[in-house]
């Protein structure tokens, strides 16, 4: 739990949207085991049994899942049992303390609620609280480009380029896709011309091959472009 | 006894209270998914993996395998045949009560530890925590509120002792019937043990 995907923000609620990509890291798991067994032998009881409720809970699972699946923050709703207890145990000590993060924790909550509570806003806090992963982020961009801001979701793509297969490919079809349609055809040349990034990279793509064809009719080069439709039509 | 009724029926309305501004939110990401299945089979059990060919103790596990998370998925047929996918409030209203029932649930094990305001401040800790928004706001993280209200139950049976661990493998069940994460309720149960004893 703490080493795979909830290391980064449990506390905060924040940074737990969708991390797929995260890997096991040896040298946290070392780390966060000594510091679990300091705490557990020094900690008086109850607090003991919240740390213990805290790690010992049903996202602690995940961890040794391999599979590339994507994972998402209720899997660790169960864990918030050691949060409470935690919290009750501080509160006996300094009530007001805790009464104070209780109301940072609404505002929050209700804050998070209002964002995702639509499709966009759930990609967008997605992306935002895992900049460095791409699938949060083509969906993200996918979702600006289907509300019609083509530019945002064009920078978005160009971003992705790079990403691991299958997402550089559908990031170049999105923009070859959008230079089209923005009628930037010296950019959409760059990517889909004679000798294009994206033709060299992905030549057998029949997707990246009909946007060429579209291309070369914006272009004007109707014979050029049938030959693109055609062998578009053989990859499939 | 008054004090934790009051207590009980004011955490409820707090964990209303906050996510009250979802509750018509938009159907995301994994709900479409379990609303084109309803649709296409709303009578069936439409999910899970198929049965696996493990000999002699297959049909168990088979019949183990064929029932996970069919809980869960009356609850979402439920929902369907009631509310369809226009009324998105009556889905979210459900996944509002299980969360409820759930604070409520924390707030009486926390209560064989601590007095009854501390017992509170901590279920509303849980009531409010942000990281609860998935589980309560989506309609797909209702499997893991469904399980909870197994798994925090199972904890108080654990800690009541007595003619209250029969009902452990009930929940056990059920919370199978909701989500693999009830498998952690063992460990869960046992550490704790070990830690009051």
């Amino acid at each position: 739990m703490l080493v795979c995907y909830f290391s980064r923000g449990p506390l905060f609620g924040v940074r737990q949207q969708i991390e797929p990509d995260i890997r096991p890291s040896v040298s946290r798991t070392v780390l966060i085991l000594a510091i679990l067994v300091a705490t557990l032998a020094i900690a008086p009881f109850p607090l003991n049994l919240g740390i213990v409720w805290l790690c010992f809970s049903p996202p602690l699972l995940y961890v040794f899942s391999t599979v590339p699946e994507t994972i998402y923050e209720h899997r660790a709703y169960l864990m918030l049992l050691g949060v409470a207890l935690i919290g009750s145990w501080v509160s006996q000590f300094t009530p007001v303390l805790v009464l104070i993060l209780l109301l940072l924790l609404s505002a929050r909550t209700i804050q998070r609620n209002s964002r995702l509570r639509t499709e966009n806003g759930f990609w967008e806090l997605a992306h935002e609280e895992s900049p460095n992963h791409w699938r949060p982020g083509i969906n993200h961009a996918c979702r600006l480009e289907l509300a019609g801001n083509d530019h945002e979701a064009l920078r978005l793509f160009i971003r992705f380029m790079k990403a691991p297969r299958p997402v550089d490919e559908i990031a170049m079809q999105h923009i070859c896709a959008l230079f089209i349609k923005l009628n930037q055809l010296d950019d959409a040349n760059i990517l889909l011309g004679d000798r294009g990034e994206a033709i060299m990279r992905f030549p057998n793509s029949g997707a990246i091959r009909k946007l060429r064809g579209a291309m070369l009719l914006a272009q004007g080069k109707t014979k050029q472009a049938e030959r693109a439709f055609q062998v578009a039509e053989v990859l499939g | 006894m008054i004090l934790d009724i009051g207590l009980l029926f004011g955490l409820t309305f707090l964990s209303w209270l906050v996510y009250l501004n979802g509750i018509n939110g938009e159907f995301v990401f994994d709900d479409f998914g379990i609303l084109q299945a309803l649709e296409k089979q709303p009578k069936e059990k439409v999910f899970g993996p198929r049965p696996l060919p493990l000999g002699i103790i297959r049909s168990t596990i088979d019949r183990m395998i064929r029932q996970h998370r069919s809980l869960l998925y009356a609850t979402y047929r439920r929902d369907f045949s009631i509310h369809g996918k226009e009324q998105r409030r009556g889905w979210h209203a459900t996944n509002l009560n299980l969360h409820s029932m759930n604070v409520c649930l924390v707030y009486g094990l926390l209560r064989a530890f601590f007095p009854p305001f501390s017992a509170a401040i901590g279920a509303s800790l849980f009531a409010v925590f942000p990281l609860a928004t998935s589980s309560a706001q989506m309609i797909y993280g209702r499997s893991s509120l469904l399980c909870g209200v197994f798994y925090i139950s199972g904890l108080i049976c654990a800690l009541i002792g007595g003619p209250a661990w029969v009902l452990v493998p009930c929940f056990f069940y059920y919370g199978w019937l909701s989500k693999q994460e009830i498998l952690m309720l063992p460990v869960a149960m046992a550490l704790t043990l070990w830690i009051i004893r």
